[in-house]
């Protein structure tokens, strides 16, 4: 109890802290050189979006040192300026993985202009953006109760974290828990490729379910694979149902892998694999279970999922597929073939400041084909608990009918018995946050002229990308294919220059040093185009070319050498040279210009998106705090059975917080309008998840 | 007054979060690109700054390559940074708001990073390096 009470103290100053951060008593004139008025700064602070982490805010204080003596000193706009460089040069954030995209602000801001003096601010916003995993709709889920993992700014390893919670379904009544993670820098060895531990348990009277993890990830394991996770994972687990409890005890090896983005429509595949081995135990009369159906059993499964996901502006969706291969006897025969199909979609549609309409939908089916024997516990048991496919937090498929008017595992009757083999279910959940905190100060994300400038930088990023789509083209293939030859041509030409000037009376000495000099540049140009590649090759053939209008060497060649040189020299084999030359020149002109720069643009845009949308989702959308009421509405069948034992709905609604300092609660009733004897008329049920205690 | 509670209710829904309180006189922006192989990094920030109605504005690019990943970034290969007075230049403060054109940044990828490069090892003059460089800004 002391403890949470220490806690409430805690999120009350936090919240009050972050709202200090966000208003302020005085506003400041704009427009006005405070430097020339005489202003004098009151105090110097720091603070980011992000010192609700510990170890960010420790590492702010640690950097407060760096403007505090600025206090009760005249305001000097130099000065300041130079504690902002300071500032930037820190590196608040060093995280073990090097993302793509870095992205860093400081923002240096005035207020309480009172009585001649103000407060000096600097805000600091670091955000590191992974690629693959913040396209994912679980990265999406995420990113409301933890913005700092999206922004990359829970990059501090080899620490130990501890997040409890605590539930209440009517199956299982109250239950407590909580994940203990530690994750390493990078895998001790080769030999030992795990670079995460997590432990992660929950109880009550009736149930328990207790997970142990070994992990490891690798980003890039080819040119279309940039990420790949592997896991071991045992779990022991008994889940109640109305009559019996359903006991896994089961030993798990999978791993699973994400595509670059595919197709017109840029989307990435996933897809994975596991092994499983263990037991599956109940105790459900005999009578009410399938006469292929078991109630105890050794088992031996091999489980295959395939699937893709995308962010899109106000869209997130995840469409999966799994597969799973069992026998109760591993080797002698098939016992059961599962197939799951998931498909998951999220609405966000603004309505107002950092305010937005969340409607959430999930379409999940499975089937069981059944030619050997199975155990009850791997048939489809529904209600308001989630049972996913496969262990891990970067791909969740939902694998038995959800439905949140009835207690867990308690929608499993069927014409054959308890646990169906085949179900459909579909869920949605709207939500509005009625109460609020941005997380960005809306100062910040209101000022045109910051988005404007940050605009320009992500359209700058998406250009430094767009060169290396164009180096892919073919036509661009085509036009280094004639480097060689161009590089031939122009030493030719070089040597016949060269050994005209040598007999050439004085007159025409100028004429001969420009149109050397431009063969000397344009063979620079030349070799560095055959040296390099990508889009840096891209840049060197572009400077032999009218694409570089300030550049433009070939040209600027035929020109000094063809019409000022030898229009008055009338060399003939100059004139050879320089024909051919300029032919060599005019059909790499051609192949030039057939470079589809619409696509590679496209292409570049494209791999940005994701940082324009992670950017655009911490300024105008992230919270620090919301609270909003949330509706329900559910309907599931499961069978074999008819529409009158097997379908339920569900309709209710519930009220939804999120601390993203500290904790995320979510509460509900959902009626059960179609109920049938011996049910309850519905169901009531609380979650609430802690952030890491130890940080 | 049920129907005044209601407009109220709505009006607050649309409203901002919360009034601007500040006034911003300083931003620096940089960004951080790594190339997919890991061999190259490229920064470039825009920093504006404001005195009374005088508003300062600075464009930085710097290059860095190696040639391991697990090499560290030496030196930047190149490293611009351009003042400029808005007041006397428009163009620039759109170029700093619009950001790079693609023909741009191949120039600056290009044969600005090759200039660089070529001056370092004594090839050309760091005049002509830096009459490259420079010119990535007037590219269109």
């Amino acid at each position: 109890m002391p403890y949470v009470l220490f806690l409430i103290f805690q999120i009350i100053l936090a919240s009050k802290a972050q709202a200090a951060g966000i208003v302020a008593a005085d506003s400041c004139p704009t427009g006005v050189d405070f430097e020339a008025s005489g202003y004098l700064i009151r105090s110097a602070r720091l603070e980011s979006p992000f010192q609700y982490l510990s170890w960010f805010r420790a590492a702010l204080k640690t950097a407060e040192a760096q403007v505090a003596d600025l206090a009760r000193r005249p305001y000097q706009a130099r000065e300041v300026r130079n504690r902002a460089d300071q500032l930037e040069k820190l590196n608040l954030v060093q995280s073990a993985i090097e993302q793509q995209v870095r992205i860093s602000l400081v923002i240096t801001s005035v207020e309480n202009c009172s009585g001649g003096e103000l407060d000096l601010v600097y805000s600091i916003f670091t955000t590191e953006i992974a690629p693959v995993l913040t396209r994912t709709f679980e990265s999406y889920k995420l990113e409301k109760f933890a913005p700092e993992r999206t922004a990359g700014i829970e990059a501090k390893t080899n620490r130990w974290r501890f997040s409890p919670g605590f539930a209440y379904d009517f199956s299982e009544q109250f239950s407590g828990g909580a994940r203990l993670e530690y994750r390493a820098t990078a895998a001790p060895s080769s030999y030992f490729p795990f670079d995460s531990m997590i432990i992660d348990g929950r109880g009550s009277a009736r149930m328990h379910d207790v997970s142990a993890a070994l992990s490891g990830s690798v980003n890039r394991v080819a040119e279309w694979i940039p990420w790949a996770e592997w896991q071991l994972n045992y779990r022991n687990a008994s889940n109640p149902t109305d009559q019996s409890s359903l006991r896994q005890n089961r030993f798990v090896a999978q791993s699973t892998a994400m595509t670059r983005p595919f197709g017109p429509m840029q989307l990435p595949f996933r897809f994975g694999g596991q092994l499983e081995g263990g037991t599956l135990r109940s105790h459900f009369p005999s009578t009410d279970l399938a006469h292929n159906t078991i109630n105890d059993s050794g088992y031996g499964a091999m489980r295959f999922y395939l699937g893709t996901t995308t962010r899109l502006d106000r869209n997130v969706f995840a469409l999966s597929y799994g597969l799973e291969v069992g026998s109760t006897r591993p080797g002698a025969e098939i016992g059961w073939v599962k197939h799951i199909g998931d498909l998951a979609h999220d609405l966000s549609i603004p309505i107002g400041d950092h305010r937005s309409l969340d409607i959430e939908s999930r379409l999940t089916a499975g089937i069981i084909q059944v030619p050997g024997s199975i155990p009850a516990a791997s048939r489809f048991f529904g209600g308001n608990r989630e049972e996913p496919f496969m262990p891990g937090d970067n791909w969740n498929i939902r694998s038995n009918p959800v439905i949140r008017s009835i207690p867990a595992n308690r929608l499993s009757q069927t014409d054959t018995g308890r646990g169906g083999t085949r179900f459909v279910s579909y869920n949605l959940t709207a939500g509005i946050p009625i109460w609020r905190r941005p997380l960005v100060p809306t100062e910040l994300s209101h000022d045109n002229e910051f988005t404007d400038e940050l605009n320009g930088q992500l359209q700058t990023a998406t250009s430094l990308l767009q060169p290396d789509y164009a180096a892919n083209d073919p036509h661009f293939q085509r036009v280094t294919a004639r480097l060689g030859e161009l590089q031939i041509s122009l030493n030719e030409l070089q040597e016949l220059v060269s050994a005209a000037q040598a007999s050439t009376p004085e007159p025409f000495a100028q004429q001969f040093k420009s149109c050397l000099s431009a063969l000397n540049t344009a063979k620079r140009r030349a070799n560095a185009a055959a040296e390099s590649k990508g889009a840096a090759q891209y840049g060197d053939v572009s400077t032999l070319l009218t694409a570089n209008e300030t550049e433009d060497r070939l040209n600027k060649v035929r020109s000094a050498c063809l019409e000022d040189l030898n229009s008055q020299l009338h060399d003939g084999q100059i004139a050879a040279a320089a024909e051919s030359l300029e032919q060599i020149h005019s059909d790499m002109e051609k192949e030039f210009a057939l470079i589809d720069q619409r696509a590679a643009s496209k292409q570049a845009e494209s791999e940005m998106s994701y940082v324009k949308r992670t950017v655009n989702s911490i300024l105008y959308e992230m919270n620090f705090l919301s609270l909003g009421p949330i509706l329900m509405f559910d309907v599931a069948h499961i069978g074999p059975a008819g529409s009158a034992l097997g379908t339920r709905y569900g309709i209710g609604g519930g009220l939804r917080f999120t601390l993203v300092s500290h904790l995320d609660f979510t509460m509900g009733y959902a009626a059960n309008p179609k109920r049938v004897t011996g049910e309850r008329p519905g169901a009531f049920f609380f979650s609430i998840r802690f952030k890491d205690l130890l940080n | 007054m049920r129907r005044r509670a209601t407009t109220r209710a709505a009006r607050d829904l649309f409203a901002p979060a919360t009034e601007p309180k500040r006034t911003i006189v300083g931003i620096k922006v940089k960004f951080e690109l790594n190339s997919k192989n890991g061999l190259r990094r490229v920064i470039f920030g825009l920093e504006k700054n404001s005195q009374g109605d005088e508003i300062l504005w600075k464009i930085n690019f710097a290059l860095f390559e190696r040639d391991k990943k697990s090499d560290a970034y030496g030196d930047a290969l190149v490293d611009m940074a351009v003042e400029v007075d808005t007041q006397l230049n428009k163009k620039a403060e759109d170029t700093a708001q619009k950001g790079l054109t693609p023909g741009q940044a191949a120039h600056a990828l290009g044969p600005a990073a090759e200039d660089a490069k070529a001056s370092a090892a004594g090839e050309i003059d760091q005049d002509e390096a830096g009459e490259t460089v420079q010119a990535t800004l007037r590219k269109k």
